[in-house]
């Protein structure tokens, strides 16, 4: 089905689905897939390039993650769709 | 359609100023507690014409004014992406709000100031609400709160909406911009757009037939931005087709995106210079939804959870419906006995008064469970279950959301109906309502306990259960059909707030509870009532001397009229009179059958009664429980159905079906069994 | 608010001890519960599971099963040096949820037993009512005051303290 993909960026950085992302992980989104529909709705709701997001959990089901205070639940669907970049600083469980 | 300030002449006659005020903002910020807040006991809660979506409305008076408020449902944006939005954006388009207070949560300003810059865009004047400034602080933010007022143009006013901090600073803030006018917000898209809309705005002015004072540079942006809503509007206006298509060739697929993207960069400029924002850490919330989204436990934890509420809404039900009970029928019987006229006696006794009993007493049941589920959703637990359950109901066709509704269903499924608001894509939604009266509701327990106990002794309990996983079945394979053949097309994707817990208050619980249940009180009263009436009719005619529900009434030859259709399922006409009962309130199906076969309605005089009956066996008894499991729902659901679905031919359409699949499985086991030996 | 990274030797120890007390009664009221509706069905009076002062039953065993796992669950992940805090709070709300519940219904039951009279109940005693997990009561009720501070129960507290 889902194959993990890995695209190295210009800089030589790796890039990961959202729903690959570990647990606990600070991670900054750099591109999200799909049709624009979607992706305007997303962006709309404040999932945008350039924002950093911190994984809360990701195993079975949708995965949840952190923008600043608010809590998002995503479907796996749309998780795979965005890409990211890892952001060096580990958050303390 | 840009508002334009009034400037307040001097009143000294103590008449008051009429504001208009909208109350909007992005959901879970709060805006139903400062709705509440604002307006206290003087709301009215309606409809949005021609759609089911809550409309609530109320009043406040302060210094010389009064102020109409009109809470907007809770939306992200303005965009018209769902109907929420839609509703949000036309109703500042129409309604004419001469002020627009958003609730913005301040723990999240970015992504709520988003709405805000399409607040300013349509013309709107806008004051911010900067609620849940505790939590601003308990997370070690901060925001100057002078600051983000001044690069806004707006004013901001901090609050605390739960505890009644910043109403009157708010109210200040509501005059002063009912007095001025509002620069606009100094967004800068691309020099390609700016040109673009000047372009599209020199042409729209060119338009006569655009009313004097409509927005037109948010119409240009609109236009720009290919939004789906435009040809029909142009056309509304009769604007000639080469000048639509003039118009429609500026936009580009992009454009919308890279607007979206102009105004979360001012947005960030603006927020940079006033708000500190503290790091993200894992909180007390995210640690109990690791538990509460667990792998192996959050499934049995949802479970136990609903248990507990099913067992808690019945056991605070039942003395409630007791005292209905008996109330009613003390004063059926009263009626019957003293009011000379005998059919006005019975009219008013076994059928009004009957009736209504028969509504009322559901009334403790639903209320409670009412009750109880708005304390799990505002402690933020049910976005939690939905999430939980979302993997398993995608397979299905269904959505997450769609699990609590399907969960009440076993309960009532009016409220279950009524609960399926929570979805926002139409076909998801639509599938849910149509596969809810397979979820056998409680009213139709009655008639398994009667004849599962009566003649499968020992494994009744079994039987019962295997029942209620009969209509699960049926339900899934059903939503799995809808969505293959008329609701075609996938889920919607599913992304969801999880809202902070909070601990629930009673107190919006009960006015919560009170808001649903009333509509079920109006709507699902008024048809139980109208068929009440009929069937009472049908069975106290033809007049005089006709043994109330007997024979030889009318309702005896509706029965009798359709038995044939029902021999094959074993059941004689006695039966099909009881089910066709069934269609005012399930419950009524033991009751009329008492009446009919005799011993009065009390348990043991019916269960007599039937063992001695040669009317009913094992088997047909079976095929009797199968076919009320999945028959039509009563009146009160097919009213809800009506309303919240907004059609008729749907409605009609699940009736037909379930008594279709109802005829069929029922037949299926009447025959078998006959076949295997098991007959009469 | 707190980010600590591991979970105390305290929280681990009350993790263990909690989760094995609660599976152990909850295993006891399943099984006996399982007997009691075999006896039920059959209609057997004179079995002994009827004996049991206080009726056994399947979902209220249940009940107790659930904290007894979340504990359980909770005791793993302390032992891998995680924050189980969450685990903690979580079997404590719902243990004691249920309890509340269960209390409200014999609440009911004598108000159906004695002021309706209602005929369902005219073999009843108070003591039918009462569900084992009642008297696991002080178990998480200890646990609250001794690590209290957790979300609802701190909200609670605040609550009470304002009015």
């Amino acid at each position: 089905m889902l194959t993990k993909e890995v695209i190295k960026t210009m800089n030589n950085e790796i890039l990961v689905p959202l729903g690959f992302v570990s647990e606990g992980k600070k991670v900054r989104i750099v591109s999200i897939s799909g049709g624009t529909r979607l992706r305007n709705r997303i962006n709309e709701m404040g999932l945008r390039e350039g924002i950093d997001v911190t994984v809360i959990k990701n195993s079975f089901g949708p995965v949840i993650i952190a923008i600043g205070q608010t809590r998002f639940a995503l479907g796996r669907g749309i998780s795979v769709k965005i890409l990211t970049e890892s952001r060096e600083r580990k958050v303390e469980k | 359609m840009t508002i334009k300030a009034k400037k307040i002449k001097n009143i000294s006659d103590g008449s008051k100023i009429a504001i208009n005020i909208a109350l909007a903002g992005n959901p879970n910020t709060g805006k139903s507690t400062l709705f509440n807040a604002l307006t206290g006991l003087k709301q009215k809660i309606g409809n949005w014409s021609g759609v089911t979506v809550e409309k609530k409305e109320g009043k406040r008076s302060f210094n010389n004014f009064e102020l109409s408020i009109t809470d907007l449902p809770g939306t992200y944006s303005l965009s018209a992406s769902s109907l929420d939005e839609q509703i949000a954006r036309d109703y500042i388009i129409n309604g004419n709000p001469e002020v627009v207070v958003q609730i913005v949560d301040a723990s999240n300003l970015e992504r709520n100031l988003y709405l805000t810059t399409m607040l300013r865009e349509l013309g709107a004047r806008v004051v911010i609400a900067l609620n849940m400034m505790d939590l601003l602080k308990k997370n070690g933010s901060s925001i100057d709160v002078q600051k983000l007022s001044t690069e806004l143009g707006i004013p901001v006013v901090p609050m605390i909406a739960n505890k009644k901090i910043g109403i009157d600073d708010l109210e200040n803030a509501i005059e002063s911009v009912y007095q001025e006018d509002q620069k606009p917000m100094g967004i800068k898209y691309s020099k390609e757009i700016e040109n673009a809309l000047s372009k599209i705005q020199k042409i729209l002015e060119t338009i006569p037939s655009i009313p004097s004072d409509f927005n037109l540079r948010w119409l240009a942006t609109q236009i720009l931005q290919n939004n789906s809503e435009i040809p029909t509007l142009l056309e509304r206006w009769n604007v000639k087709s080469e000048i639509v298509g003039e118009l429609t060739s500026f936009s580009k697929e992009d454009y919308e995106a890279e607007i979206i993207d102009s105004k979360y960069e001012y947005i960030s400029k603006v927020t940079s210079k006033a708000w500190k924002k503290a790091e993200t850490k894992v909180t007390r919330s995210d640690l109990i939804d690791r538990v509460v989204t667990h792998k192996w436990l959050g499934i049995p934890i949802f479970l136990m959870i609903m248990w507990g509420s099913f067992q808690f809404v019945f056991a605070v039900a039942v003395p409630f419906m007791e005292l209905v009970d008996v109330f009613f029928g003390w004063l059926a019987g009263l009626l019957v006995d003293s009011i000379r006229i005998e059919w006005l006696g019975s009219l008013l006794g076994d059928g009004i008064v009957g009736g209504l009993g028969a509504v009322l007493i559901f009334v403790p049941p639903i209320f409670t469970m009412f009750f109880i589920l708005s304390i799990l959703e505002d402690s933020g637990y049910l976005a939690r279950a939905a999430f939980v359950m979302d993997k398993l109901m995608v397979k299905f066709g269904l959505h997450g959301h769609s699990f609590i509704p399907m969960l009440l269903g076993f309960g009532c499924n009016v409220p279950a109906i009524m609960s399926t608001r929570s979805l926002k894509n139409n076909k998801d939604r639509m599938i849910t309502i149509l596969i809810n009266p397979f979820m056998s509701c409680g009213a139709r327990m009655p008639v398994f306990i009667l004849f599962a106990g009566l003649f499968f002794g020992a494994t009744a309990g079994t039987v019962i259960f295997t029942l209620y996983i009969l209509g699960i079945v049926v339900a899934i394979l059903t939503a799995f059909l809808l969505r293959k053949t008329f609701f075609k097309g996938t889920s919607a994707p599913f992304i969801m707030e999880l809202p902070p817990y909070h601990s629930p208050k009673l107190k919006s619980a009960t006015v919560a509870m009170w808001d649903k249940g009333k509509m079920y009180l109006k709507k699902a009263g008024t048809i139980i009532l109208i068929g009440v009436v009929f069937v009472w009719f049908l069975a106290a005619m033809p007049f005089g001397g006709v043994e109330y529900g007997g024979p030889e009434t009318w309702l005896a030859a509706v029965g009798t009229f359709f038995e044939p259709i029902f021999k094959p399922l074993g059941f004689d006409w006695r039966i099909v009179v009881a089910l066709i009962v069934g269609f005012v309130a399930k419950e009524l199906i033991v009751g009329s059958l008492g009446t009919i076969v005799g011993g009065g309605e009390s348990d043991e005089g019916i269960k007599s009664a039937i063992l001695a009956d040669g009317g009913f066996y094992a088997l047909n008894s079976l095929s009797l429980m199968v076919f009320t499991l999945l028959y039509f729902p009563c009146a009160a659901v097919v009213g809800v159905m009506r309303k919240e679905t907004g059609s008729w031919r749907w409605t009609i359409f699940t009736m037909v079906y379930s008594t279709v699949i109802a005829w069929l499985f029922a037949f299926a086991v009447f025959q078998i069994g006959s076949l295997m030996g098991f007959g009469l | 608010m707190e980010t600590v990274k591991n979970t105390s030797k305290d929280i681990k120890t009350s993790l263990l001890l909690g989760s094995l007390i609660f599976l152990m009664v909850a295993l006891a009221e399943i099984v006996l519960g399982a007997f009691k509706i075999y006896a039920d069905i059959k209609e057997l009076e004179e079995h002994w599971v009827n004996a049991i002062p206080f009726p056994p039953g399947i979902f209220p065993g249940l009940s107790i099963l659930i904290v007894g796992l979340v504990w359980l669950a909770g005791y793993f992940i302390s032992i891998r040096e995680q924050n189980a805090k969450g685990y903690l709070s979580v079997g404590i709300v719902i243990a004691l949820g249920f309890i509340l519940l269960f209390i409200v219904i014999l609440l009911t039951d004598v108000f159906n037993a004695y002021a309706l009279k209602l005929e369902d109940y005219e073999d009843w005693t108070a003591l039918a009512s009462l569900r084992w997990i009642i008297f696991l009561s002080p178990i998480p009720i200890f646990l609250a005051i001794k690590y209290g501070g957790f979300t609802v129960l701190r909200r609670r507290k605040e609550q009470l303290q304002q009015s």
